[in-house]
């Protein structure tokens, strides 16, 4: 079985995309960065995000990935409050450690994309 | 470089615009001497829409279009930078506008006058509608009226010095005169909800107006769930619509009022036993710190909407229970 069908397939991401999102947010550390954009594009974004990060069928592309994020500036600090933000979220949902783990290699994975590297 | 025809009247002269990099069609047309109606130049007001008789118009011309619209090849030529080249004509507007006389002009505070017009339109209260002058300036305006219990449309105008429209209607359109209605637009309403729903609504400025049109809708429709309504200001002299408001207030016990300024002048609304000085996102936030399962309306300026809304996400609110209207000022 693979992560996204063990996580609970579109189910699951359909759960955890307000938990997450809310909390990024709330998160003074980077809030800033959602500040006068389209809410309602950002969530389909973030449920994209998430299915990618869940192991899920994507049609997932670094070249957005990093076009996206250009000229935003973003450090490391930034990176690892969403990483943290996603955790919570799974761990909020009960997902066990293991699965956790993976979740977060696979956003990992998309690090060098986010911050331009 | 793009190329683009406009043919403002049937059998009339094709006009030829090339245009500049990201230029819109409608700039195009506006910077080549053309005249072309035109009004919030965002997308919204919907006064410059065209039909596309060649070419495709791109995704961003087509907001908030219904899919009739776009299978006839409307769009808005103020959100459209085509990529190639583009023909279009003008819609026969006759055939989209409503005349309706003027039927009472009232100042409700030192900036804000209401105007009602005859009701010769079906509209849900919290949308909008575009209203035109003699000199042919288009302005959108949120209706504050209810259909069912009120024989006219009514609209709360804030006077902008030397505004095309504001000014105008303020200085020189009386009672008789007609003028002329486009729409209604907007997804802002009352629509079928959950009657025990609990709803919040907040808005700042005339914001008010739809939100007050949207509190008496559903009070009529015998809303049951609480109803809570954020009023917020500036200062508390910028405060209107009080009497009414504590009125409808009295009569249902589900509606509870808050009027937040930034500044508070004591002598202000006698009327009003408290005002609260203080900042609206706070006051709503300590008040509800939790809004899940609530439907939440929104009504103002751009900044307010956003961090409202982020806020009312945040606390629980679902994104699709969260309806909002955002006002734009003209950008000349």
């Amino acid at each position: 079985m693979s992560l996204y069908d063990k996580l609970g397939g579109a189910g699951a991401v359909d759960a955890a995309v307000d938990i997450f999102y809310r909390k990024v947010l709330a998160d003074d550390r980077i809030s800033e960065f959602f500040d006068g954009i389209d809410m309602d594009a950002q969530r389909t974004k973030q449920k994209a995000f998430l299915t990618v990060a869940f192991g899920g069928p994507n049609n997932y592309s670094g070249k957005d990935m990093r076009e996206a994020h250009k000229n935003m500036s973003l450090n490391e600090g930034h990176f690892g409050a969403v990483a943290e933000n996603l955790v919570a979220t799974l761990q909020e949902l009960g997902v066990g450690e293991g699965d956790i783990n993976e979740v977060v290699n696979i956003a990992l994975s998309v690090k060098s994309d986010v911050l331009n590297q | 470089m793009t190329v683009i025809f406009y043919q403002a009247e049937s059998n009339g002269e094709t006009i030829e615009v090339s245009l500049q990099e990201n230029e819109s069609f409608l700039d195009g047309l506006l910077r080549s001497g053309h005249e072309v109606p035109h009004g919030c130049k965002e997308g919204v007001c919907q006064s410059c829409m065209m039909k596309a008789t060649e070419g495709t118009p791109p995704e961003s011309s087509l907001a908030d279009l219904t899919p009739n619209q776009i299978e006839q090849g409307f769009f808005l030529c103020c959100c459209c930078i085509p990529t190639d080249t583009l023909k279009a004509t003008a819609l026969n507007q006759s055939t989209q506008l409503i005349e309706a006389k003027v039927v009472e002009k009232s100042a409700l505070n030192k900036d804000i006058f209401r105007l009602r017009v005859e009701n010769k339109v079906d509209y849900h209260p919290g949308q909008f509608l575009t209203l035109w002058n003699a000199n042919n300036v288009a302005r959108s305006y949120s209706i504050a009226s209810a259909p069912n219990t009120d024989n006219f449309i009514e609209f709360h105008i804030k006077r902008i010095e030397n505004g095309a429209f504001s000014d105008w209607a303020w200085q020189q359109l009386n009672v008789g005169d007609a003028i002329k209605l486009q729409g209604p637009l907007g997804l802002c309403y009352y629509g079928n909800i959950p009657k025990d729903q609990p709803i919040l609504l907040s808005g700042i400025g005339t914001g008010l107006a739809p939100l007050f049109g949207i509190v008496r809708e559903a009070l009529l429709k015998d809303h049951t769930g609480n109803i809570t309504l954020f009023v917020g200001a500036k200062n508390s002299n910028n405060f209107y619509l009080i009497k009414e408001l504590i009125a409808l207030a009295e009569k249902h016990d589900n509606l509870s009022l808050f009027f937040v300024a930034q500044e508070v002048n004591k002598t202000d609304h006698p009327e009003l036993s408290s005002i609260i000085e203080g900042n609206i996102y706070h006051e709503v936030k300590q008040r509800f710190p939790s809004l899940k399962g609530y439907k939440v309306f929104l009504c103002g300026a751009a900044s307010f909407v956003r961090k409202m809304k982020s806020q009312c996400y945040i606390g629980g609110t679902d994104m699709k229970d969260i309806l909002s209207d955002t006002f734009l000022p003209y950008k000349p």
